[in-house]
């Protein structure tokens, strides 16, 4: 059991501020938060359908594919996992338990990442299949998809299983939440101990308990929490606090060295996050072409397949084993392939976040204010209702900055992260070997994926990028 | 830390991004077509403007992928009105890739100075005829930047040639053409495109498309200031670690 903030290392706590905190503790403030989200996904399906078929004027792929994705990243970076918080899928989850009144638990067997995993590259590899950015008519349909796949997977199973199993935005959320500068944690370290009811994760009449089986005392990180807060509302003591932490702290102290699911989640996470950003330039529509001339096929689903299972898949694993066997050779140890790759896989999240990061900033700052015209056109022209005025595309065009300085921020944060990343590759290495002056030996392969990931995606973001999806940017 | 991010991101800084999109300068409908226009980078300083027309039947539900067009453009502060062949720059064919851009028209056009230039696409299809006008504003070129109307006009000429070459490798093969590699249309596509790529025209003069396929694919692709710097800042990252963990014990 730890206690963060009786060991002292944390000591800001937002639930401790008047007005922030007034506001984190309101028994409805995730309900108001998804409701406002509700709204915007209605509007991603209602103009996704009946909207303008231009995607650069269409609510659902500016606000989907420019905004969310954008402000996702961001959130994760300054604060820790807001979309979840205030998730919209979720919000009929009442109506699902009433409806289904589940009795059975996800199965054992599934209580992994493998089925998230699974669906997070599936989804990145539908997206660019079917072009999603460019079909706001897709996106709705998308959108109306995760509606229904959480509903029925709400109304069959107890607990939130659809978050913590299946939802792959959520488990991309989880595993970069793990870098934000906020955390869950217990106040007090013996008011736990003395707790008989535990209403943290078992709830009280009044308010249910975490439903992600999160339990306070033993939070070390902010994998799998949605940042409900039900805990704060439910804790009969008020000992729950919502601290602030150096950003990715939690990476430098534990990592999950029995989980291979995890591991492959953060190292598939950033070459995915690579694959992402350099199906949007030139060179994998060249590369596309040569595919299609060796496979002899006209079928984009067969190509761009063989591309993420090569890319995304295979390379990853296949780069991160060969790392591992030479480390151990290097270093003459004889651990196994498994447990180097479960020890150096979490060195890929800063990485992982600062490219996916540099990618989503660069459509967000070139098409933050796109959002307005989309709105009143949505308004005047889908729904015929000018309320907020007629469409002034001219909007769109404010505050958007040059393109070099879009690149050196992307360079810098590419750096950045990076950086941290090298530094959690080195202390794995050391906090394995404490005594060994050479084990910088058993890190340098790792070292070496790190680079040429670090690399491939700094000059990914030096070419050319597709803006197609919104007015200017997308 | 610092040198490192100025030794990257000088050179980014200083050359220009071209991509396919970009930013929304007008749009509207014309019958069942619904189009815009986009231009990148944004806001463009003088040099070469990637500017696209998207056009979207609505009716039909799908992108126009059969049209022919060209544009003329006007210098800023011509008080003649836009644009007449003979009398302003241009025309310039738009091109399409109907695999892989679907309904997008795009060519290149010489924007060697600042100021408010005008734009006028002419585009034909077997049905319809309809003009659009267009201002793309041009900054003034940041300080240092050596504006070269006849190399710009040259890069602008063979990134079109580029885009041609693409059009038609691609109406050959659909739906995933493959043009063939001997040509020079990857290399160069990427040559141009490449914001950090050496400048294929020098000053006053350009070499000829022919001679810059030898450039190849590799080089435009690769860019060394980026990997060098990576490198760098992954040796640096980890002796600095290696030195600190050691400090630790």
């Amino acid at each position: 059991m730890i206690d963060l903030q009786s060991q002292g290392r944390y000591r800001l706590d937002l639930l401790s501020f008047p007005i922030v905190g007034a506001i984190l503790r309101w028994k409805h403030n995730r309900t108001a938060a998804q409701f406002v989200l509700f709204g915007l996904a209605a509007a991603i399906i209602v103009d996704g359908f009946w909207g303008s078929p231009l995607a650069a004027k269409n609510v659902a792929t500016v606000s989907a594919w420019v905004h969310y994705r954008g402000l996702v990243v961001l959130g994760l970076l300054v604060a820790g996992n807001l979309f979840c918080a205030a998730c919209p899928f979720v919000l009929p989850r009442k109506l699902a338990k009433w409806l289904g009144r589940p009795t059975q638990r996800w199965p054992r067997a599934l209580r992994n990442k493998w089925l998230a995993l699974a669906g997070f590259v599936g989804i990145i590899y539908t997206y660019e299949l079917f072009d999603l950015w460019a079909s706001p008519w897709w996106t709705a349909w998308l959108t109306l998809a995760y509606f229904a796949t959480a509903f029925v997977l709400e109304a069959f199973f107890t607990r939130n299983s659809f978050c913590k199993y299946v939802c792959p935005l959520g488990t991309f959320n989880f595993l970069y939440s793990t870098v934000s500068p906020l955390q869950i944690s217990a106040r007090s370290q013996q008011t736990c101990r003395d707790c008989k009811g535990h209403e943290c994760i078992n709830g009280s009449p009044s308010q249910q308990g975490c439903q992600l089986e999160l339990f306070v005392p033993t939070l070390k990180s902010n994998l799998d929490c949605t940042f409900c807060l039900d805990c704060v509302k439910a804790c009969p003591y008020d000992n729950v606090a919502l601290v602030a932490r150096p950003p990715g702290d939690e990476l430098f102290r534990q990592t999950w060295p029995h989980r291979l699911d995890l591991a492959y989640l953060s190292l598939l996470a950033a070459f995915v996050g690579l694959i992402n950003a350099v199906a949007m330039t030139p060179p994998i529509y060249d590369l596309e072409r040569q595919m299609a001339a060796w496979l002899g096929t006209r079928s984009e689903a067969l190509v761009l397949g063989v591309i993420y299972l090569v890319a995304a898949i295979g390379l990853p694993l296949g780069a991160a084993y060969s790392a591992a066997w030479l480390g151990n050779r290097w270093n003459q140890n004889k651990d196994s392939l498994n447990r180097l790759v479960m020890r150096y896989a979490y060195s890929f999240v800063p990485l992982g976040l600062a490219i996916w990061l540099a990618h989503y900033l660069f459509h967000f700052v070139t098409g933050a204010m796109t959002i307005v015209p989309a709105f009143q056109t949505l308004f005047a022209d889908t729904l015929g209702i000018p309320l907020l005025g007629e469409p002034d595309w001219s909007i769109a065009l404010w505050f958007v900055p040059s393109t070099g300085s879009i690149q050196i921020t992307q360079l810098v944060v590419m750096a950045v992260g990076t950086l941290v990343s090298v530094h959690m590759t080195m202390r794995a290495a050391h906090g394995a070997n404490p005594r060994r002056r050479g084990f910088w030996l058993e890190a340098l392969p790792w070292l070496v994926l790190l680079f040429l990931l670090a690399a491939a995606g700094a000059n990914t973001f030096t070419l050319p990028m597709e803006m197609r999806g919104s007015a200017i940017g997308g | 830390m610092a040198i490192l991010v100025a030794l990257i991101g000088f050179p980014v800084a200083s050359t220009p991004a071209y991509a396919h999109g970009g930013v929304m300068l007008k749009s509207g409908s014309f019958g069942s077509y619904e189009w815009l226009v986009q231009i990148y980078p944004y806001p463009p300083d003088p040099g070469v403007g990637v500017i696209t027309l998207f056009v979207f039947d609505v009716e039909a539900g799908a992108p126009v992928t059969d049209l022919v067009g060209e544009v003329l453009i006007a210098l800023p502060g011509d008080p003649t009105p836009c644009c007449e062949v003979g009398q302003h720059r241009g025309p310039f064919a738009l091109y399409t890739d109907e695999i892989i851009y679907p309904g997008d028209y795009t060519t290149y056009l010489p924007l060697d100075e600042p100021g408010e230039w005008q734009a006028k696409f002419v585009v034909n299809s077997p049905t319809h005829w309809f003009e659009v006008l267009v201002s793309i504003p041009v900054d003034v070129a940041p300080p240092g930047k050596v504006i070269d109307p006849q190399a710009i006009a040259t890069q602008a000429a063979i990134m079109r040639a580029v885009a041609e070459s693409i059009q038609q490798a691609s109406a050959s093969q659909s739906p995933l053409a493959t043009p063939d590699p001997l040509q020079p249309t990857s290399p160069l596509t990427m040559a141009m495109l490449s914001p950090l790529a050496t400048p294929l025209a020098g000053v006053g003069g350009a070499a000829p498309p022919v001679a810059l396929s030898t450039d190849g694919l590799f080089p435009s692709r690769f860019n060394g200031w980026v990997w060098g710097g990576m490198a760098l800042l992954v040796v640096v990252g980890a002796v600095a670690s290696t030195l600190g963990l050691r400090t630790e014990e």
